[in-house]
């Protein structure tokens, strides 16, 4: 079992080294290769998978074998190892699963590229990171492969920056995952200086057992809530992610929607014992206002990739609320289902794009459904699972779930939340209307529009599928997966799956289907001036929405205008004030020998002039003596003192 | 190892710092580079030194030739700071440091 | 006393130093550098045989000692001996002056010069790193200072004069303070031994005997000051970005690589050990120095417009978790301050090799000027993009284990001000991912297209910077190899204040 994890781990990392060392060279770029050590790394998930389904657990005595003393200070010894349970398993399942569809997938949609090899490289080491993030018994190697992730995130979002923008975006979403990372490193301060230990096993049982005390417990856990908030785009860290679209639509799909982002999901997921009924509230309350602004901003955004990035947002968000609620179990759930169907729009918006030549408007799609077969159906099963269809999607079960998690705790949050779930319904249908329904906008648009290549419907099949079947207990994924997990995480007070309340149930129905029934009737039934007309009342609310509620100038002024303005008036007063005091001293330092000087000229030499204007006439003759050659003084002066200690001496 | 040294008599150290001395005097003389007659003014003012730590270690009142030495090392720190600044300042503006050339004082 | 490796070791360099001056003068230029060259590799082997040495030596303490009287009036003696600390700035010096080496190739004014002044320089480095007696320890930092000087003020840029004789007055400056606080230890104890007075103060407690404790803070803060301005810290810190503005590239190499460290190495050996009670008091206001440095010194940089006056001010913002580390006292903050050391000597090197070899083809170093040179150099730009991750504290490499544990440790002792101070993390990746993208990333003006005038990175200057990465990479994902060699002799250092010094 040790074996596979290690092998999930190094093969994409063993491809990463190939692929940047070779890949230029090989045929085809080297994308065969890094498919095939993704597709390795895949299989011995699905292996380890399957053996953690058939009940078994690392060997507590092997898992300490393997263990590797990292460093060592004074008598703490810094060990690192893997940790397999049940969320790891199906962690590693989503992750290789998507990383593998999207390699596939960018085998055709970066074709051309004159640096197609590396951006296979970088996928491969993003794989490697996201897994070592996973695979990680302790927080310190969490937070290696949490800032790998983010290297990783900074060069595929800025893939293309010959360009500015994308440039400029990738610099946004480090710096500000970075903002966040100050909690991870404050959490991991806290932790350590008072049990002396990164590993989980440390930290939960200092936790429960009460060496580590509630209140170090919810500073480290508001820490590591800061910390997923910059990751996972949670308000008001979430501006980096809209951004994060400029790069190349695969990586969209698997760090921005699918994987990355989920991430701080699951390092609350994981240290969930941490967190105590203080900083829950915190982590809920984050969740359900994040989920409701971005379902809003959504709302106005024409750019695909756009909306699905203030989908991700939102969806993000509702995960949080579940965790926040106690119901840990629907937030991890959320978070496979969600991987599954936003990879799957994700990679179904590339295919459109690629199909319309780069073209994101969709103000200049539309009617692409006739075109585009397999991308239109999936890309509706897409829509219906995040919406929440009634019984059949995966989306319906996850969100149920936390709802009902959220009704339970705190009733007032799960409204925000069904609010947000209208929300979700209604902006996806206007998306999907906007591209696949109704008449073509852009003719010339239309006309070079095409079903993709196999290796990108392939995956949004196969990603279809499982929008689908994830939701229901297949290989007994939650009852023998997350559940047993759930429960040595969250003690007492845990809201299980499915406990679920009729009337959360009925509610949450009403929800997904009104804001689909909503957006059809609007967006597909209505003539485009009708709807016009409809939303003049609220033309304001909609340029709030349409402009992010400001946060971009916000930031701009608040933040980043005031940091270089600090820049510069410090960097000034380095110069003239700590160096010009330094300067300073040294000038007066020369003033003072300038006026000793001129006192010397003055006063002193003023005496000696009078003389000195007689001996002039004389001194004329005299002065033919001065050849100005050192020497002949320092010759001179030994022969006279010579002579005198010689004349003396008798 | 030590042994011989209890032998070393006055003369001795005088004797070092004659020989030190002319070196330095022969080298301030002969060399034309400034850097190298700076080198010989440290040579004559470290005879002095020598010859005034001797008669501290061999004359009637301990301790006043070494503070005297002291001081010589201090003023020759401060007197190579300055002079190796002017012959920077020489090198930089006449690309060159053969004291014969910088002739400017000629009367 | 058996072997004379250490001494051989400095001697190396100044025998080549001599070398370089019987060169004729024709073929000065290419005979120099290579003498240059294989004195430089000479020394490193010697580093190695050194290690190697130490690494047989058994039962803690010194390895390798020399030890014979020299100026009996003053009990001045000829002292060397090494421990792990040592040890390990011994390679660092070495190996960065080998880089240092190949980076000189293109010296063109007065190569024979140079280049005895290169290996000066490099035998004073070593000598300070080996000397037990704070007389000689003394001498080998000033023999260290004059080449410097020159290096500086004759092969530096257009305000050469301005940045050596600062350099110059600032460094002298520390060594007065230096020298007095040794003179006055002379006269309370009569030795200039650094082992006899650590013993001394682990025997009585503290130097100067009873009540002395205005004295020995005093004594303290002169030593702090001393190595605090070749660290350099706030507020003794402006010589270093006119020094390296000023300096040639494989100067500033040494310069950020080991001249830095030899403030760091001085508070380990010196500072710290002899005075524990002072370094105890003066904690909080270390810690503050040390913050002001990191914070102050990375929103600085942020502001330069000029790439080398950014490295030199991420120098100073890097070198202050250095002081941070050792104010907490704790085995992380001590361990992780010397892991600074290391990392930093090999990262900031290779930054300023980047700069060194961008200036040589541009002839200007203005960041606004440049722009997309990761497509013209592709070569170049993956490594000036792992030299700047590297230098913003990424994971898997050094600067990053640095980091953490001075962190973990300075937490401990201090925890509100390091919070503080992690806002450096931010501000750091700001600068140089802006910087990484003004200069490496965007649309490449036309100028940069010209192949002939930007080749990408030459064989010689890839020899300079590959060796750095790797270590780097190496010190990053293992960083016990590197920490193993001095934790032990640290620790115990630690110990040792901590006995007397009682707290934290």
């Amino acid at each position: 079992m040790l074996t596979l994890a290690l092998v999930v781990v190094l093969a994409p990392f063993g491809g990463f080294l190939l692929q940047s060392a070779f890949g230029r060279r090989l045929p085809r770029q080297g994308d065969w290769l890094t498919i095939a050590t993704i597709g390795a790394s895949f299989a011995a998930s699905c292996a380890l998978l399957a053996k953690v389904l058939g009940g078994e657990t690392l060997d507590p005595a092997v898992v300490a074998g393997a263990r590797f003393d990292w460093l060592r200070f004074g008598d703490v010894v810094w060990r690192v190892g893997v940790k397999v349970d049940g969320l790891t398993a199906v962690m590693l399942f989503v992750v290789t699963l998507v990383a593998f569809l999207v390699h596939v997938f960018s085998s055709a949609y970066m074709k051309g590229d004159p640096k197609y090899w590396k951006f296979f490289a970088w996928l491969q080491m993003f794989s490697t990171s996201m897994l070592v993030l996973v695979l990680a018994d302790n927080l310190l190697v969490l937070f290696i492969g949490w800032e790998l992730v983010g290297l990783c995130s900074y060069k595929l979002i800025g893939f293309w920056s010959e360009k500015a923008a994308p440039g400029n975006a990738a610099r946004k979403a480090f710096i500000t995952t970075r903002i966040g990372d100050l909690g991870m490193v404050a959490a991991l301060m806290l932790v350590y200086a008072q049990t002396k230990s990164f590993a989980f096993e440390d930290m939960f049982r200092a936790a429960t057992t009460g060496s580590l005390d509630s209140q170090t417990c919810t500073w480290a856990s508001l820490g590591l809530l800061f910390a997923a908030m910059g990751k996972s785009a949670q308000f008001p860290l979430h501006v980096w992610l809209p951004d994060a679209m400029e790069g190349p639509t695969p990586v969209s799909a698997l760090i921005h929607a699918a994987t990355m982002v989920a991430a701080g999901v699951y390092l609350v997921g994981r240290c969930y014992p941490l967190f105590t009924d203080a900083s829950l509230l915190v982590v809920a309350a984050v969740g359900g206002v994040t989920a409701v602004m971005a379902g809003l901003i959504a709302l106005a955004q024409d750019d695909i990739k756009k909306v699905l990035a203030y989908s991700t947002v939102s969806q993000l968000g509702f995960m949080f609320l579940g965790l926040g609620c106690k119901a840990w179990h629907a937030a991890l759930f959320h978070l496979t289902t969600h991987a599954f169907f936003k990879a799957l729009m994700f990679l179904g918006s590339g295919s459109v794009i690629h199909a319309c030549h780069h073209e994101q408007d969709m103000r200049r799609m539309g009617g692409l459904w006739r075109k585009m077969p397999i991308t239109g159906t999936t890309f509706f099963v897409g829509v219906l699972a995040i919406a929440g269809f009634p019984f059949v999607t995966a989306g319906f079960y996850s969100k149920d779930a936390i709802l009902a998690g959220a009704w339970h705790m705190h009733p007032a949050l799960a409204w925000v939340g069904l609010g947000a779930a209208v929300l979700t319904a209604f902006y996806m249908f206007r998306l999907f209307a906007m591209t696949f329904l109704g008449k073509p906008k852009d003719e010339h648009v239309f006309e070079h529009a095409h079903e993709s290549p196999l290796p990108m419907t392939l995956p949004l099949v196969v990603l279809g599928v499982l929008s689908v079947v994830a939701g229901w207990d297949l290989v007994g994924w939650h009852t023998k997966l997350l559940e047993p997990t759930a429960a040595a995480v969250t003690s007492a007070g845990s809201v299980h799956g499915h406990e679920h309340s009729e009337v959360v149930m009925t509610l949450a129905i009403v929800a997904g289907l009104f804001g689909l029934v909503a957006g059809f009737v609007l967006f597909a039934k209505t003539s485009p001036a009708r709807v016009a007309a409809l939303k003049r009342p609220f033309a304001a609310l909609e340029r709030a929405f349409a402009r992010k509620f400001g946060f971009d100038e916000l930031y701009r002024e608040l933040v980043l205008r005031p940091a270089y303005t600090l820049a510069k008036i410090l960097s000034w007063a380095d110069a003239e004030g700590v160096d010009g005091a330094v300067n300073g001293i040294g000038r007066t330092a020369r003033s003072a020998s300038r006026g000793s000087g001129w006192a010397d000229a003055k006063v002193v030499d003023g005496a000696v002039r009078g003389t000195g204007a007689a001996v002039l006439a004389g001194g004329g003759g005299l002065s033919r003596l001065q050849s100005g050659r050192f020497r002949t003084y320092v010759a001179a002066g030994v022969v006279v003192v010579a002579t005198v200690l010689v004349v003396l001496s008798f | 190892m030590t042994g011989f040294l209890e032998h070393i008599g006055l003369m001795h150290f005088l004797t070092v710092g004659a020989v030190l001395f002319c070196a330095g005097i022969v080298t301030v003389l002969a060399r034309r580079n400034a850097v190298g007659v700076l080198i010989g003014l440290e040579l004559v003012l470290n005879a002095a030194n020598l010859n005034l730590v001797a008669f501290d270690r061999f004359g009637p009142a301990p301790l006043r030739g070494s503070v005297f030495a002291i001081f010589v090392l201090a003023v020759a720190a401060a007197e190579a700071a300055i002079a190796l600044a002017i012959v920077l300042n020489v090198f930089d503006s006449r690309d060159e440091i053969d004291v014969d050339e910088v002739s400017a004082l000629k009367g | 006393m058996g072997s004379n490796l250490l001494t051989l070791t400095f001697l190396i360099p100044l025998a080549g130093s001599l070398l370089v001056l019987l060169v004729p003068k024709e073929s000065a230029g290419r005979a120099c550098r290579w003498v240059n060259l294989l004195t430089s590799l000479a020394t490193f082997g010697a580093t190695l045989a050194v290690w190697s040495g130490w690494s047989k030596h058994t039962g803690g303490g010194y390895a390798l000692v020399e030890d014979a009287a020299w100026i009996k009036a003053f009990s001045i003696r000829y002292h060397l001996g090494v421990d792990g600390v040592s040890v390990a700035l011994l390679l660092l010096t070495s190996f960065v002056s080998l880089g240092g080496s190949l980076a000189s190739w293109n010296i063109e004014k007065s190569p024979k010069g140079y280049h005895s002044m290169f290996l000066l320089l490099l035998g004073g480095m070593i000598g300070v790193f080996m000397a037990l007696d704070m007389f000689l320890f003394y001498l080998f930092w000033e023999i260290m200072l004059l080449p410097m000087y020159f290096l500086i003020g004759i092969w530096g840029g257009p305000r050469r004069q301005y940045a050596a004789i600062k350099f110059f007055l600032y460094t002298l400056a520390g060594s007065v303070l230096m020298l007095a606080a040794i003179v006055l230890i002379w006269i309370k104890h009569g030795t200039f031994q650094i082992p006899e007075i650590v013993a001394l103060v682990k025997a009585h407690g503290g130097l100067f005997g009873e009540g002395a404790e205005g004295l020995r803070i005093a004594c303290f803060i002169a030593f702090f000051v001393a190595f605090a301005i070749k660290v350099p810290s706030f507020p003794f810190h402006t010589w270093l970005p006119d020094a390296h503005v000023e300096a040639p590239t494989p100067i500033s190499m040494i310069l950020a690589g080991v001249l830095l460290k030899m403030g760091g190495y001085g508070l380990i050996r010196m500072a710290y050990p002899f005075f524990p009670t002072a370094a105890a008091t003066l904690g909080t206001t270390i810690v503050v120095i040390s913050l002001i440095s990191i914070v102050y010194a990375a929103f600085v940089a942020m502001a330069q417009t000029d790439f080398k006056k950014l490295v030199a001010y991420s120098s100073v913002s890097h070198m202050g978790f250095v002081t941070l580390g050792l104010a907490s006292l704790t085995p992380e903050g001590h361990n992780g301050a010397m892991y600074m050391m290391l990392a930093h000597g090999t990262i900031s090197p290779m930054l300023f090799m980047i700069v060194g070899v961008i200036y040589e083809r541009a002839h200007h170093r203005d960041l606004d000027r440049f722009g997309g040179l990761a497509w013209a150099m592709p070569t170049y730009g993956v490594l000036a993009a792992f030299g700047i991750f590297a230098s913003l504290g990424l994971p898997a490499l050094s600067g990053f284990i640095a980091e953490i544990t001075v962190f973990l440790g300075s937490f401990q002792s201090f925890p509100r001000l390091t919070l503080v101070a992690t806002v450096g993390m931010v501000v750091t990746a700001a600068y140089y991912l802006i910087t990484l993208q003004k200069v490496y990333l965007g649309d490449t003006p036309a100028v940069y297209r010209d192949k002939a005038h930007y080749p990408d990175v030459s064989r010689r200057e890839l020899l300079v910077l590959v060796p750095l990465a790797i270590v780097t990479l190496w010190m990053g994902i293992l960083p016990d190899g590197a920490m193993s060699i001095y934790r032990g002799d640290l620790e115990g250092i630690l110990e040792g204040v901590k006995a007397i010094a009682g707290k934290p």
